[in-house]
């Protein structure tokens, strides 16, 4: 099965850490990425080769009403700094709340009820889903290209892997077979693993940390 | 006196006096309705989104999203300066963002709370949206760039590994 970061979980994620009490959130944030796998929890986009900085913590439940739980850490989430700007002050009447048209989030909502991949688009299966998308928008045509392209990168990035670990392979059974070229074998191999160090790496900034728990 | 009265009139009429010889009338007018068109495109924007404005109260945006800048500030790590823009032109673009976004919730809100918009609130809405999708981005032309760069990258590993094979005898 190709890696994709684009899913949504099937069942509710329970947080894994307890950290005590800091009085800015902003101490939370290696914690959030740590806890997420440095992933947006609502477009499932990983850091990528962009890196940490397009990440931000969002308050799910908004810091202008919801004032006790501003560094509560079940309360903060990891995500895309634009989703959580277009988020902004969004907050669910008592009205959409009766009628489910609220934002879900991994810990409290299991999101694959709400909202689920369709290759690089996201489909919604609720009202939730529906509103999340409208508020976020999940769908804008540039992330839809975006994520087009991260998983053209994927497929290409787990082909060369392939590729490579066949090479070195093939490499330790002519070690076997020619002892004699044993020593050029070993440089070989070694250059072939530095290479396949590098194809990870770029998977896992491409890919992300998807957890198992994850699809 | 009634020929004194048509050559006020027509005396009035700048395109008859302005106008070239040679420039067919259609011509000048339609440079007309353009400069009209430009001056009054953002006066109807503002007159639009105007009224909105008083969202801002019941949508306090700016206490809710934490920008990266902000979390990075309260770290005491110093901020990249920006290369293409200035600090006062970022601000502006920080505010202005918000609030097309602002707008833009409280035409939701009022979309899901009376289910059906006016047609002129529909209107304002996919111009707000337009607007939140043009400052608010989620990708970059960088985030494209950095996946070139990899598959470039990745372009370097195939060809040394093509290259390895060979050397070896492999395939």
């Amino acid at each position: 099965m190709p890696l994709n970061p684009f899913r949504y979980a099937q069942s509710r994620y329970r947080r894994k850490l307890n950290p005590p009490s800091y009085s800015g959130y902003s101490r939370y944030k290696p914690l959030l990425k740590q806890e997420f796998t440095s992933q947006c929890v609502y477009g499932r986009l990983p850091a990528g080769p962009k890196g940490e900085d397009s990440f931000s913590i969002d308050h799910y439940r908004l810091q202008s009403k919801f004032l006790e739980l501003v560094t509560t850490y079940a309360n903060l989430f990891c995500a895309c700094s634009c989703w959580n700007r277009r988020k902004g002050a969004f907050w669910p009447t008592d009205a959409q709340w009766r009628a489910k048209q609220f934002i879900p989030n991994p810990c409290d909502h299991v999101m694959f009820e709400h909202l689920r991949y369709r290759s690089a688009r996201v489909e919604t299966k609720s009202p939730a889903g529906a509103l999340a998308e409208r508020v976020l928008m999940l769908n804008d045509e540039r992330s839809v290209d975006y994520r087009e392209f991260v998983l053209s990168v994927i497929a290409v990035l787990e082909e060369k892997k392939r590729r490579l670990q066949e090479t070195i392979s093939r490499i330790d059974r002519q070690r076997l077979s020619y002892p004699e070229r044993a020593e050029r074998l070993s440089e070989e191999k070694i250059s072939a693993e530095r290479d396949l160090a590098r194809l990870e790496h770029h998977l896992s900034r491409v890919a992300g940390g998807v957890s198992m728990e994850a699809l | 006196m009634e020929d004194s009265t048509a050559l006020a009139f027509h005396s009035a009429l700048p395109d008859r006096v302005d106008k070239p010889e040679d420039t067919p009338r259609s011509v000048e007018r339609d440079r007309r309705i353009t400069t009209l068109g430009v001056l009054a495109f953002p006066l109807a924007l503002a007159t639009m989104v105007t009224p909105m404005t008083s969202a801002r109260e019941l949508f306090p945006i700016v206490g809710d999203s934490t920008a990266f800048a902000e979390e990075s500030k309260e770290e005491g790590l110093a901020l990249p300066a920006p290369d293409t823009i200035s600090a006062g032109e970022e601000a502006f673009q920080v505010s202005e963002a918000d609030v097309a976004n602002r707008t833009r919730l409280a035409l939701l809100a009022r979309h899901y709370e009376a289910a059906r918009l006016s047609i002129e609130e529909e209107a304002r809405l996919a111009i707000v949206t337009e607007r939140v999708r043009h400052l608010i981005p989620r990708v970059t032309e960088d985030d494209f760039e950095a996946l070139q760069a990899i598959l470039e990258d990745v372009e370097r590993i195939k060809s040394a590994d093509i290259e390895r094979r060979r050397r070896l005898g492999i395939d």
